[in-house]
């Protein structure tokens, strides 16, 4: 995955809407730099403790993201309690995919808003 | 834990080693947490949802492997169309062979019959000193009703011809005449009305009668207030009970099934009818108790039987019984060719099998790079054999698709031409148990045609097929494997063409018999059926043939006409015992012999050789001499060395008046008029049929070359009474191939395969040899460079062809000596070890390896050693 080169928003909008949870990770490493059980815990508390990914799911989609060269693997210096863990950064290309997905949700919130399905925000 | 451990075992073998370990740590850190904040119950209940969720990421893990196979595979077979092609066409003519011939093999003999509870119904078969007889209803009552532990129903029934009259025009219809309770053995309900009791077929009882569907549709149109309604069937009324439903078919004991329009009654015994003893015409079914088993039936049967021997010494001493299920009864007579003809398929599917992993393992040496470099960089054996299975039934998928619709295309020639013979034909169609039978084929021929390239391309040492790819190396082990199988490919070739070189030698010996009559010029009418009702005395109706016979010569272009009992070539026979004048015989153990009376022309009409005596003359009437012509058989059967013309015998066939002394005199022999090409000739005794009047009569009509006489006659016969239906004028000759019909098809269809195989076999061979040829190229060079010549070179290579060649019909040769008896029962005059053809097809396959070979193996003559000595 040498060069994460910036690629097309076409191309970006061709891979949304991203699933819940690859969107979650996304979220979750948006952050910062963790490791698979720190993404877990970062998961369940952005959800209010509702989603708890089951490991599973986490390394499929890791495996799915690390594929797309949207997350890195990383060395696990953060040091601290496990050096065998390895640590996964989003990469800028990640990142924009991210920002894809998060704008396109914020156009839906904006319908349903002004289908008063949520209260309208305060302008000023 | 120890779930979750197993759920983790599940996952692909790449996921689990990159992720196994990050997964367990993770999964027991959750799980202490949850522990630790929501106690055990939390703790078990997320690592239930934890081991549910890892085996759906198993599952979903396998999904993306095998959707990245097929989009693979898809891409791969893309790139190289006309191998994909050939491998498609291959095992499309392959797999829609076995299809179709599953889907017949399924409806005929296969499928449970179309009646209730069919595994409870047997058929008694009657024999007469161990010959198929058929059974009289005071013989077959007395059997069923002493056995009332083993049947707990049963019906003897016979077909009956009737003319149904008073609805639009006179109708002729193909009946059955039965005992009251065939419905109910069969398990069988009225679709409208109700089917007759017991009461209503004595004497004296008003007649009822049941009609199909579809006369119910045809001639009632269709109206529910025809039940109760008089029919007047043969000029006699009966009343309509009963309407049985569209999907039914009448049983008929070792022909299969029969089409029938009206169903009539006789009482259990037949009392009271003309149906009495010694009327031997009836088959009988029935339905065994629950629980009893078919072994059952014969020592109770058997009790009966020779009880009835005693009494009735003279009709019952060499009768017995035999019971057997009711399937083999109906479909038992086609079995054994059916499935010598699925066994011919099932070889050429092995055939193309072996071809298509030739191919596939000639394609994977020429993708030996692209495996190395997938095995360089990681890919496991298993994920590389997985894939070329993939590649291989993505193959056998597109084959199986088209071969459902050849398969299509098969079954609907085949159901439009069956031989009449074959039952339940018309009911033969490509259904879903067809399209699950072609999915397993699918599946065997990808593991058939693909684990061995797959394993053979998987297994390469990567360094030394890095270091080779690019230059013709071929790794041994391919090598072997191709002429291993084109070896087998030649063996089951020769194993098919030997099958099929016997039936047809059969054949040719089967319609090369003579007949003993001109078929060519003469055409029949089968069976016009003079009412009783109408035609009251014997002379009324011979008065009738008659009429009948005078206004046919008159029409120009009609040569000849003659009348008989029944025609040749029909199916319709009967048989009598015979006593011979100063030779005695215990009784109830005379010979037997077909009965035929016939018009004073018969014999000149078919243009029979009469070998002594006279012919028929006019003069031959009711109430002069009584006289017989026997055939040749009979004659040198009964009276070997000797003429015998001027012998008395006395036919127990009767003659009305019942006070004329019944001997007859023998005034002539007549060469054997076989009554068709699969039975030998019997003895035959042929009556003029004013002496001995039974009805219906078949007209045998010779017309001038080139012209067809049918319509007229047709004509004819209605216009002196059109009361009577038109009757059925068929060309002799087609009579002849319907009597061949099976062995008709049983020809096309083994030929038809075994050419297959063959032009599939010579395929491989020359594959085999081409691909030979050019991975030794550069060796050719070599030798040619130090002085081998061309004719060297030629038998090099054609040597180690006919090598395979010759293992290949050594194997062949066991197999077809061990698969021809399947063919024993199908093969007329002809021995299934039969030398001239062994030997025959055995050359064949050899002239054909050598020319399968001789090309490649010019080509290796054309090598320039120059450019081969380059590469070095």
């Amino acid at each position: 995955m040498g060069a994460e080169g910036r690629v097309s928003a076409a191309d970006i909008r061709s891979s949304l809407p991203l699933g819940a949870s690859t969107f979650y990770i996304l979220l979750a490493l948006a952050g910062g730099d963790r490791h698979g059980y720190g993404v877990i815990k970062e998961v369940e508390s952005q959800t209010g403790g509702t989603v708890k990914l089951g490991p599973g799911t986490l390394y499929r989609l890791i495996k799915q993201l690390l594929a797309d060269g949207w997350i890195a693997e990383i060395e696990g210096e953060i040091s601290g309690d496990d050096e065998r863990r390895r640590y996964y950064r989003l990469t800028p290309r990640g990142r924009d995919v991210a920002r894809a997905e998060a704008e396109r949700l914020d156009a839906v919130v904006a319908v349903a808003r002004e289908r008063r399905l949520l209260p309208a925000l305060a302008t000023f | 834990m120890l779930l979750f451990r197993a759920a983790l075992g599940l996952c692909p073998g790449n996921f689990r080693r990159e992720y196994g370990t990050a997964i367990r740590d993770d999964f027991a850190l959750a799980f202490a947490e949850e522990r630790a904040v929501h106690g055990t119950v939390g703790a078990l209940t997320y690592a239930l949802g934890a081991t549910g969720d890892l085996f759906i990421t198993a599952l979903r893990e396998y999904a993306a492997m095998l959707f990245r196979d097929f989009s693979y595979a898809f891409r791969a077979l893309r790139k190289t169309p006309s191998f994909t092609a050939v491998v498609v066409a291959t095992l499309a003519l392959a797999i829609g062979a076995n299809a179709a011939v599953f889907s017949i093999v399924h409806a005929v003999v296969l499928a449970p019959l179309p009646y209730g509870d069919p595994d409870r119904l047997i058929a008694l078969n009657a024999l007469d000193h161990g010959t198929v007889f058929n059974f009289d209803l005071p013989d077959y009552a007395e059997i069923v009703h002493r056995n009332g532990a083993i049947f707990a129903s049963y019906a003897a029934f016979h077909s009956e011809r009737y003319t149904l009259t008073g609805q639009n025009e006179p109708q002729d219809l193909a009946g059955v005449q039965t005992t009251p309770r065939l419905f109910e053995t069969l398990g069988l309900r009225p679709e409208l009305g109700r089917f007759p009791n017991a009461r209503e077929t004595v004497r004296g009882a008003a007649k009822t009668v049941v009609v199909s569907d579809a006369l119910w549709r045809t001639a009632f149109g269709a109206d529910p207030s025809a039940i109760g309604k008089s029919v007047r069937l043969d000029g006699v009324a009966y009343r309509l009970i009963g309407i049985v439903p569209a999907d039914f078919h009448q049983p008929q004991i070792r022909r299969g099934f029969q089409a029938a329009d009206v169903w009539t009654f006789l009482p259990e015994d037949g009392a009271g009818t003309n149906y009495d003893r010694g009327w031997h015409s009836f088959d009988a079914v029935a339905r065994l108790q629950p629980g009893v088993s078919l072994s059952r039936v014969a020592p109770g049967v058997d009790v009966v039987v020779r009880q009835l021997a005693r009494r009735y010494p003279s009709e019952d001493a060499r009768f017995s019984v035999t019971a057997t299920s009711l399937a083999d009864a109906l479909v038992g007579n086609v079995r054994a060719l059916l499935f010598a003809i699925f066994a011919a398929v099932g070889a050429v599917l092995l055939v193309a099998c072996a071809n298509v992993a030739n191919l596939l393992l000639s394609r994977a040496a020429s993708r030996e790079r692209e495996f190395s470099v997938r095995i360089a960089v990681g890919a496991s054996r298993g994920r590389i054999i997985a894939q070329l299975l993939v590649e291989t039934f993505v193959l056998a998928f597109a084959g199986g698709a088209l071969g459902i619709a050849l398969a299509y295309g098969v079954v609907a020639f085949f159901v439009a031409n069956h031989p009449p013979s074959i039952p339940r034909a018309e009911f033969v169609t490509v259904d879903v148990t067809s399209i699950l039978y072609t999915l397993g084929v699918v599946v065997f021929c990808t593991l058939a045609a693909g684990l061995a390239p797959a394993f053979a391309s998987s297994q390469r040492d990567v360094a030394l097929a890095l270091k080779n790819a690019g230059r013709g190396g071929d790794a041994s082990s391919g090598a072997r494997a191709r002429s291993v199988l084109v070896a087998c490919e030649i063996a089951m070739t020769l194993a098919l063409v030997v099958g099929a070189g016997l039936v047809v030698r059969s054949f040719i010996a089967l319609t090369a018999q003579p007949l003993g009559f001109e078929a060519n010029l003469v055409t029949t009418v089968g069976g016009i059926d003079i009412p009783d009702s109408r035609y009251r005395t014997d002379a009324a109706r011979e008065a009738f043939m008659t009429r009948t016979i005078a206004r046919l010569r008159s029409i120009p272009g009609i040569e000849g006409v003659a009348w008989a009992f029944s025609a040749p070539f029909s199916t319709s026979n009967i048989g009598t015992t015979f006593k011979i004048v100063g030779r005695p015989v215990r009784t109830g153990f005379e010979p037997g012999a077909a009965v035929d009376p016939v018009g004073p022309d018969y014999f000149r009409v078919l243009h029979g050789t009469l070998l002594g005596g006279r012919a028929f003359t006019d003069d031959d009437r009711l109430g002069s001499a009584l006289v017989v012509i026997v055939n040749e058989t009979l004659a040198h059967t009964f009276f070997p060395g000797r003429s015998a013309i001027g012998q008395h015998i006395v036919p127990s066939i009767s003659l009305s008046p019942d006070n004329v002394d019944p001997t007859r005199t023998i005034v002539g022999v007549v060469a054997d008029l076989r009554s068709s090409f699969t039975k030998q000739a019997e003895p035959e005794i042929y009556l003029p049929a004013s002496q001995l009047p039974l009805g219906g009569s078949s007209l045998i009509v010779e017309a001038a070359p080139g012209t067809d006489p049918s319509a007229a006659v047709a004509a004819a016969v209605v216009s002196l009474d059109p009361l009577l239906p038109k009757p059925k004028v068929v060309a002799l000759p087609s009579l002849l191939t319907h009597s061949v019909a099976v062995q008709q098809l049983t020809v096309a269809a083994l030929t038809s395969l075994a050419f297959v195989a063959l032009a599939l076999s010579i395929a491989g061979i020359f594959a085999v040899v081409s691909y030979g040829v050019t991975q030794r190229t550069h060796e050719f060079g070599v030798r040619m460079a130090l002085g081998a010549d061309a004719r060297q070179i030629v038998g090099m290579v054609l040597g180690g062809a006919m090598r395979l060649a010759l293992i290949g019909i050594g194997i062949g040769l066991l197999v077809a000596g061990a698969g021809t008896r399947l063919l024993s029962d199908q093969l007329f005059d002809t021995q299934p070890l039969d030398p001239l053809t062994f030997a025959s097809v055995t050359l064949l396959v050899i002239v054909a390896s050598l020319i399968a070979a001789l090309v490649p193996a010019r080509r290796a003559t054309r090598v320039d050693p120059i450019v081969a000595l380059r590469y070095e």
